[in-house]
């Protein structure tokens, strides 16, 4: 019966994780409310159900005891709308009177469950310390708790009383909404007005009950109302069981004990019994799940809806004014097109679809070619890495290629089948990505996860034979003592050595081309060094073409032989690394260069770009950098700039290059 | 690891204090005179002292609690006052019942649960929602009322099962694992519908993980990366739901067994209860007790198993 109590406090969404926003706009919180209809119905039955009942005595139409032997177990009927049981009682009137005592065996646990739980709850979430270990003990104690069964000794104490019991079942339930309430303020407290309150004196108990207690009535109302579907449960159990209740005053749950009697002679009694109870139940939950959807809501929702429409507004935009770039100079910095590995052509990645899509990378183009360097430069949040990852068609979910070529030799690798993908990845391409740890299985030994893609790459490879080749690719990545490191597990490694696996996965299929996305960026300065003399023997002694994200210049310089620099999405320079760093062409690479902490001048203050990077969705229409350009002019606003290029091998989206040349 | 180990089964001592000592306070506070409820009014008080006696009522709780205890490790729970049979003895008659019903129903719903879960998250659309509807169905139905409808549908209409009634595995195993099935069936659909959500959501949040975007980009398959890699790193979620249930379950035998009529723990935790039968309760209470410490002691093995961090530190 109560084997839905388990639900409480595990699953209940994601209401838990997110911190609650600032101010909780009440009305805006109604209407959305009333716009999703499966909650709203739900609510609008919970509180009707509970009003019929509690006003049974004027909504009922016959008493609940009393009989009409000429009417038996009549089945639905004009005068008896939900039929008759056995005495010829009318259903539908005990079905209201019945409702009585479950709703307030249901009210008395819940306002329990939740009281206690969150009182709990704040004090170990603020408190912390030994007060939160002891009470996560005290929670956990609970959940291990077999309910009926200490219910039962409570009923062997109070047989006839239903109430007295509902008193250990709320103190069990209380461990669910305890653990999300907890969670909920150890979030709120992080949050720097809590810090202030308390700096300006005001007491524990105030900081708790005024500023901690009215931001957890999302995750609050959620628990309240698991918890009243829980015990709706258990409370009609125990009176189906045959205690709590005096026979023949009515309740959900014996009725349904009751008409487990009759079924033979007469099947339907067990609908409207059990059919409420499980209509109760399936309204509470799904109650507590549009709240919870709600919850989430005001903290994601509202700036997913204004991305969402911004986008519109840039796509109807976009497409009205369809002027693609040409496509750009055929002449790429490798010189004469020879080992030329891969080719992309207009890439375009959105998210989202149809009125909601947001583009994310916008027609961007670039080559590599064996045995070469190119840094795809910019600040974060400018598509580069989304442009990496489409390489591989491996894209986060909601994200898909809008429109492009990348060509690997002959191949097409947009729309590729997952065959020739698979074929692809790993094989012939690469991939190091920026957090190592992540990246690899926490579940799984570095040994093992070799092993895994060194059998994928080459089917013919026996278990002994993939064990050596193991050892000899990390002995590549230059880790010392392999062996000790095959037998680990990610989590006992160090960043730098975990790079170092995750570079040797890149490299075990011996792939032409190697992705690296800001390889260096999570690590240490000196561990970051290594990577890259790693980075670039390896290139050497293996000709591989290596596409580098990154946004920091001292890498750029180490190991590029290109540049290509995004921005919002978009190419907006590019050239051989050595002219990039002597004569940018792009406002935003000379900013970027300038902001370069690798070229401070001792003494004086480091520049910045003031600003941030525009949101995908709210690209300006005309040049994307112009509102942090000091170049910018009325006509950079006004139309979108074309890439071009101003000198041989080199392409640059600003029509003030010209001025640009001449400062520098 | 053995460390761990000692330390998970130190938190079960304060389970088993935690439960056994409420029960013997609560109990203390039944009204009345067991002894007039137990030989009937119309006695001689001397009568009625003397069965106190024999019983150790006249003691205080803390005193009857230690005699209690004292029996506890002696392998004795005393005797049933209406019975007068040892009350192991009725238990462990009984337990294989109720333990066979509950590990059964934890098979069925980590079986059924884990592969409708792997099939909605790995699918989105339709068969997504049919499951979410299909899990609020589980949740909301109580199972008493499920195993009712059960019976009128496969029994009294269809005649596909016995009705009712337990058939020893001694006596007959193919009839003791028909009479099984319903119990089974009615205990398991809120788990399986329960585990199905924990998985979706696991291996939801599974598959957005960086490491298997990576998985991906170095070309493993599909198949591998759902079953070796996402499946593995969303077990202890799973597991931890599946073991909730599985305490939720014991709870929900107690139901079941009365709709089915199974002569198992549940049946003789309300005929004590009725009866105010405070040896019987007690030792209810204990064999429970143990069993869940036992559950959440295999969770926290496979847990071990399951998580390299657990086991082996970093």
């Amino acid at each position: 019966m109560s084997s839905t109590g388990a639900l409480i406090g595990v699953d209940t969404g994601t209401s838990e994780a997110r911190r609650p926003d600032e101010s909780p706009s009440r009305q805006g919180i109604l209407h959305r409310f009333v716009r999703r209809p499966v909650a709203f119905a739900s609510f609008v039955f919970v509180v009707g159900i509970i009003v019929v009942c509690a006003g049974a005595r004027w909504f009922a139409p016959y008493p609940p005891l009393a009989t009409d032997f000429s009417a038996i177990l009549t089945g639905p009927s004009v005068q008896h709308l939900l039929g008759t049981d056995e005495l010829g009682r009318d259903t539908l009137s005990r079905l209201l009177y019945g409702g009585q005592p479950m709703l307030l065996a249901m009210a008395e646990a819940t306002a329990i469950a939740v009281s206690l739980g969150t009182a709990l709850g704040i004090l170990a979430g603020y408190k912390r310390g030994w007060a939160d270990r002891i009470l996560s003990g005290w929670g956990d104690l609970l959940l291990a708790m077999p309910v009926l069964v200490i219910l039962i000794v409570v009923i062997s104490v109070f047989p006839s009383s239903l109430y007295p019991t509902m008193l250990p079942l709320g103190v069990l339930l209380s461990a669910g909404p305890m653990r999300v309430v907890r969670s909920a303020t150890l979030g709120v407290r992080e949050e720097l007005y809590i810090d202030a309150a308390r700096v300006v004196g005001l007491s524990h108990r105030r900081v708790m009950t005024r500023h901690v207690l009215p931001r957890l009535w999302g995750p609050i109302v959620v628990q309240a109302t698991l918890v009243s579907a829980v015990s709706l449960v258990t409370a009609s159990g125990i009176a189906f069981l045959g205690f709590g209740i005096n026979a023949p005053a009515p309740s959900w749950g014996s009725m349904v004990a009751d008409a487990a009697t009759q079924y033979q002679r007469q099947a339907w009694l067990l609908v409207p019994s059990g059919g409420i109870i499980a209509l109760m139940v399936l309204a509470l939950g799904l109650l507590g799940d549009g709240v919870a959807d709600l919850v989430d809501e005001r903290w994601i929702g509202s700036a997913v809806a204004r991305v969402a429409r911004r986008s519109r507004r840039v796509r109807s935009r976009s497409i009205s004014g369809a002027r693609r770039a040409a496509a750009p100079a055929g002449t790429p910095p490798g010189g004469d097109g020879s080992g030329l590995i891969l080719s992309a052509r207009d890439v375009s990645v959105g998210f989202g679809d149809g009125r909601s899509l947001v583009t994310v990378v916008d027609q961007v183009s670039f080559d590599l070619y064996q045995g070469r360097t190119l840094a795809l430069v910019g600040e974060s949040g400018c598509g580069k890495s989304m442009t990496a990852r489409a390489i591989l068609g491996v894209l986060p979910a909601g994200g898909r290629i809008l429109d492009g070529s990348i060509r690997l030799g002959p191949t097409e690798l947009i729309g590729a089948s997952r065959a020739v993908l698979g074929s692809v990845r790993g094989r012939r391409i690469g991939f190091v990505g920026q957090e190592p740890h992540a990246s690899l299985d926490p579940a799984q030994t570095i040994g093992s996860s070799l092993r895994e893609v060194l059998r994928r790459y080459d089917r013919t490879l026996s278990r002994s034979g993939a064990k050596h080749k193991v050892l000899d690719h990390l002995a590549r990545v230059r880790l010392e003592d392999p062996e000790r490191v095959a037998g680990s597990f990610p989590h006992q490694l160090s960043g730098g050595m975990a790079q170092r696996v995750a570079i040797a996965r890149a490299l075990a299929g011996e792939p032409e081309i190697l992705i690296a996305d800001e390889p260096t960026t999570a690590l240490d300065v000196t561990v970051q060094a290594e990577i890259l003399a790693l980075l670039r023997s390896l290139q050497m002694s293996t000709g591989v073409a290596i596409l580098f994200i990154t946004h920091d210049w001292g890498v750029v310089a180490t190991l590029a032989d290109d540049v290509v620099v995004m921005y919002a999405g978009q190419v907006v320079e590019q050239a051989d690394a050595a002219s990039a760093f002597d004569r940018p062409m792009h406002p935003y690479t000379e900013a970027l260069l300038a902001s370069d902490p690798h070229r401070a001048v001792a003494g004086q203050v480091l520049p910045t770009i003031g600003g941030a990077v525009p949101a995908p969705g709210s690209w300006p229409r005309g040049c994307r950098f112009a509102p942090r350009c000091r170049y910018a002019s009325a006509e950079c606003a006004s139309e979108p700039i074309e890439l071009v290029g101003p000198e041989q091998d080199r392409l640059s989206r600003c029509i003030h290059v010209d001025l640009l040349v001449s400062c520098t | 690891m053995l460390a761990f180990v000692l330390r998970r089964i130190a938190i079960s001592i304060p389970l088993f204090f935690l439960v056994t000592v409420f029960t013997f306070v609560t109990v203390a506070f039944i009204p009345g005179d067991p002894a007039v409820r137990i030989l009937g009014a119309g006695h001689t008080l001397a009568v009625y002292h003397a069965f106190d006696l024999k019983l150790g009522l006249e003691e205080p709780v803390f005193v009857q609690y230690w005699h209690w205890l004292d029996g506890l490790f002696h392998g004795s729970l005393g005797r049933s006052l209406f019975t007068s049979e040892s009350v192991t003895t009725e238990l462990s008659q009984r337990v294989w019942v109720t333990v066979s019903l509950v590990i059964g129903a934890s098979i069925v719903s980590l079986v059924v649960g884990v592969a409708l879960g792997l099939g909605s998250a790995l699918s989105r659309g339709p068969v997504a929602r049919t499951l979410d509807g299909v899990s609020w169905l589980g949740f909301a139905v109580p199972n008493f009322w499920l195993g009712l409808i059960l019976v009128e549908f496969l029994v009294l209409k269809a005649h596909l099962l016995p009705a009712s009634g337990y058939v020893p595995l001694s006596q007959s195993p193919a009839g003791w694992a028909q009479s099984l099935v319903l119990p089974v069936l009615t205990l398991s659909a809120a788990g399986a519908t329960g585990v199905a959500k924990q998985t979706r959501n696991a291996m939801t949040e599974m598959m957005n993980r960086e490491f298997v975007a990576s998985l991906r980009m170095a070309g493993l398959s599909e198949r591998s990366i759902v079953i070796r890699h996402a499946l593995r790193n969303a077990a202890m979620p799973i597991v931890t739901m599946a073991g909730l249930f599985f305490i939720a379950m014991l709870s929900g035998t107690i139901v079941v067994e009365q709709v089915f009529v199974l002569p198992g723990l549940g049946g003789l935790a309300v005929q004590a209860a009725t009866d105010h039968d405070l040896p019987v309760i007690e030792g209810v209470v204990v064999y429970f007790t143990f069993v869940v410490i036992a559950v959440n002691l295999l969770i926290d093995l496979s847990y071990a198993w399951l998580n390299p961090r657990v086991r082996v530190g970093s």
